[in-house]
């Protein structure tokens, strides 16, 4: 009796831990653009808190969400193939307050309008995830926020 | 090693004029995927990747934020950046290298040349000599485009996938590169 009541816990506890594993498995990754930012700065001072010392730079804005709000230098939109799907990435560049680099945000936003209509000069606040920084930090799945 | 190596040949660029072409971009694009037997989970893709070519000798040099590889899945995120790849310890990967059959690309002739590319890749703090063929596309509006397609063995970059899901990931993981440079 004792021994089928084991087995039967043991059965429903390995049911509960398989769908838990299904359901982490499978759990997409973290919506940026319902998400609450955990910094908010100009493109300028992430610019520069990553041009003076990447390391610290990294330890705090590493994939933390961060709203940034700065003057556009560009918007490019490239079509790519990527593994057979034709898709379309934009990113806009702000002004880090550097000559060549800057702030680079690869917007997941479907505003594809808003998105066309900005032109350089344009102040903006966008919300992504940051990635580090190469030649310009980099934040991805980015989204206006205002 | 920061941007040491793309600053530094952007640099000669600025010390030497005339002769010295630089191309260049920041929006460079790498694709992996898991050939294992399993649903479209494990695969990615990075759109930030750093790339330069010097046209005055056929050296090149990629630059790549482990963070910005972005899949669909939050724990295959999170395992490869926690995990595999330790993305705190070695937050970029590098290749460093350089086109072999230099003289056979025509830069102001555009076309498709097929080129061979080798150096030294940098993955996970690990660092080997690699030889690739791909592609080099000199396009009519002055943009060189390079892609190439190869197999990256994980053991090679002491990547480690532990045990539990190791049926689940390839051994030699299939890697897209695909960059469009423009001149400096």
């Amino acid at each position: 009796m004792l021994l089928k009541r084991i087995i039967i816990i043991g059965i429903i506890a390995a049911a509960i831990g398989g769908a838990v594993g299904i359901y982490l498995w499978n759990k997409p990754v973290k919506d940026i653009q319902n998400a609450k930012a955990d910094y908010s700065l100009t493109a300028q001072e992430l610019f520069n808190a990553y041009q003076s010392n990447e390391a610290m730079a990294d330890s705090t804005y590493r994939r933390a969400v961060i709203e940034v709000t700065g003057s556009v230098v560009e918007v490019k939109e490239e079509q790519k193939e990527i593994d057979g799907e034709q898709r379309t990435i934009t990113n806009v560049v702000l002004d880090g307050g550097d000559m060549m680099f800057g702030v680079i945000c690869q917007m997941a936003d479907p505003d594809i309008e808003r998105l066309r209509s900005l032109a350089a000069g344009d102040e903006v606040t966008i919300k992504g995830e940051c990635s580090g920084m190469l030649m310009d930090v980099v934040l991805t799945r980015s989204y206006f926020v205002k | 090693m920061k941007k040491t190596v793309i600053l530094m040949i952007l640099a000669l660029g600025f010390i030497l004029p005339v002769q010295a072409q630089k191309y260049m971009t920041r929006n460079g694009h790498i694709f992996f995927k898991s050939n294992a037997e399993i649903d479209d989970g494990v695969e990615a893709n990075n759109e930030s990747v750093a790339c330069v070519l010097d046209a005055s000798n056929g050296n090149v040099a990629f630059q790549v934020l482990i963070t910005a590889f972005q899949f669909e899945k939050a724990l295959m995120q999170e395992h490869f950046n926690e995990n595999y790849l330790e993305s705190e310890k070695y937050p970029k990967s590098t290749f460093a290298g350089k086109i072999d059959n230099w003289g056979d690309v025509d830069m102001s002739t555009p076309g498709t040349y097929d080129v061979t590319v080798s150096g030294k890749l940098t993955i996970h703090g690990v660092t080997n000599s690699v030889s690739q063929p791909g592609k080099l596309i000199v396009k009519e509006d002055g943009t060189v485009a390079m892609t190439t397609h190869m197999l990256v063995p994980l053991a090679d970059y002491d990547i480690e996938i532990p045990s539990v899901v190791a049926d689940k990931i390839a051994k030699e993981i299939d890697v897209d590169i695909d960059v469009t440079l423009n001149k400096v």
